[in-house]
């Protein structure tokens, strides 16, 4: 099997990340912190081990700050939900997933409204200058993607933030296509809410997000036992607890651990070079192919994903024949529509391909083979 | 030398304030907060085995809310 759909979840995940996630169920199986005997102190300590790497690889405040949660989709909803009022307006981009644009469209019934600010996919400053034009004096939070898994396009992260803190305007970022692949510093570019998809690019199991707060804390959206204060019948107001109710995924949270001590053995730079210069491999065979369209018109910049179509196909029946050869990728909307409406392939989708740390060049040159025989097949069908 | 408890409202402020003291060369560790004691419920403790006086300041100052001290008995 060749994966190439690293940008869903990484896959295979590093014999570290395995060797701890084992090692948490058969040592480590007892409620973190709730008992008070060594497994359960022994389980609260690989937790809080974990909150200090986490704190430390994005430059958050403190450890405290670092949430735990299922995924980044629920890391955004506990932002948006907790903290956003009736009259409130929010500015978001064009190239959203669903994790975002989903929960915000479930708020305009609260009276809290949203627009959206249009992403050059090339062009970073105009990108920046449609920002300004879309924000305004009643704007209390921007939410928008670092990276779009659908085009790769990073958005002007810094300088959205720069002009957020000039402001006073809160700042969440959905980092599921970048963390651990592009070097994240909250403080630098002014983020108060950074939301992870820890089992993507930290290569931690799935099932394990982050939300990383150095902003005003959010109300809660979920309340209950949280090992701590437990004569108290409201919800605790001390972090990480506050939003941490029920039994941890502890497993996972080993797992987040190793692959944060993965990435940085092998380096977040040399990471991204290796998939950049893969994504380049591919766009570069794949170019040659007649009646291809790829969304992108460059790689330097950007996240390492690629989109694109094969003309008198849909994205599906590409990715099947891919599936036939034991390639495994990525097709269709990819929860993101606003890019799709962006891109014009909102009826057919897309096909993506995205490598991870693992993936070789020969991954690469027998995939893009193998789309060029799915081309000249479908030239012949069509 | 007495040991003392300075109380916690959970096992990630205990950890954090036991660590900070630790890199202040001093001794701590953490246990569970005895229920007598506890009036919150399920709270944690960092034992020290000088007076609490002398190391609050620096675990306050840390971020780390302090429910309550108390002589070991």
């Amino acid at each position: 099997m060749i994966y190439l759909d690293n940008a869903a979840t990484t896959s295979p995940k590093p014999q570290k990340v395995i060797r701890a996630v084992t090692n948490a169920l058969v040592y480590l199986s007892a409620n973190p912190g709730r008992s008070g005997h060594s497994t359960s102190e022994n389980a609260a300590i690989v937790m809080y081990e974990t909150r200090n790497k986490v704190a430390k690889l994005f430059n958050a405040p403190n450890a405290e700050g670092v949430i735990f949660t299922p995924n980044c989709t629920a890391s955004i909803n506990y932002v948006l939900k907790g903290l956003l009022k009736r009259g409130d307006r929010i500015v978001t981009s064009s190239l959203e997933h669903n994790a975002v644009i989903r929960p915000l469209t479930a708020l305009k019934k609260y009276g809290i409204g949203f627009d959206v600010f249009e992403v050059d996919i090339d062009n970073s400053e105009t990108t920046f200058k449609n920002f300004l034009n879309t924000v305004g004096n009643d704007t209390r939070m921007v939410i928008c993607t670092h990276a779009s898994n659908v085009t790769g396009t990073l958005l002007p992260i810094k300088k959205i933030g720069a002009y957020c803190k000039e402001k006073g305007i809160l700042f969440a970022v959905d980092a599921a296509q970048s963390a651990g692949v592009i070097p994240i510093d909250m403080k630098e570019m002014g983020i108060d809410y950074l939301c992870v998809a820890a089992h993507k690019g930290l290569y931690a199991p799935m099932g394990t997000g982050l939300l990383i707060m150095s902003g005003p804390t959010p109300a809660t959206i979920i309340e209950g036992g949280t090992g701590t204060e437990s004569a108290n019948l409201n919800q605790p107001i001390d972090l990480p607890e506050k939003y941490e109710s029920g039994t941890v995924n502890l497993p996972g949270i080993a797992g987040i651990r190793a692959g944060i001590d993965f990435i940085n053995e092998k380096g977040i730079d040399r990471i991204r070079n290796h998939e950049i210069k893969l994504i380049k491999l591919a766009y570069n065979r794949l170019s040659k192919i007649s009646g291809i369209r790829l969304y992108s018109s460059q790689y330097d910049d950007k996240a390492p994903l690629l989109s694109f179509n094969l003309n008198g196909m849909n994205s599906i029946q590409v990715a099947n024949e891919l599936n036939r050869h034991s390639v495994a990728v990525r097709a269709g909307l990819h929860c993101a529509p606003f890019a799709h409406k962006r891109l014009g392939t909102i009826d057919c989708g897309t096909v993506r391909i995205s490598p991870s740390a693992f993936t070789s060049e020969a991954d690469i040159i027998k995939t893009t083979e193998y789309v060029a025989n799915i081309a000249s097949k479908s030239k012949a069908i069509f | 030398m007495g040991q003392h408890l300075i109380m916690v409202s959970s096992i990630t402020q205990a950890i954090k304030g036991r660590d900070l003291l630790r890199s202040n060369g001093k001794k701590a560790y953490i246990e569970k907060t005895p229920s007598h004691l506890d009036t919150h419920g399920c709270g944690y403790s960092i034992i020290v085995y000088e007076q609490p006086e002398n190391v609050i300041s620096l675990l306050k100052n840390s971020g780390i809310r302090i429910i309550g001290t108390s002589d070991r008995i």
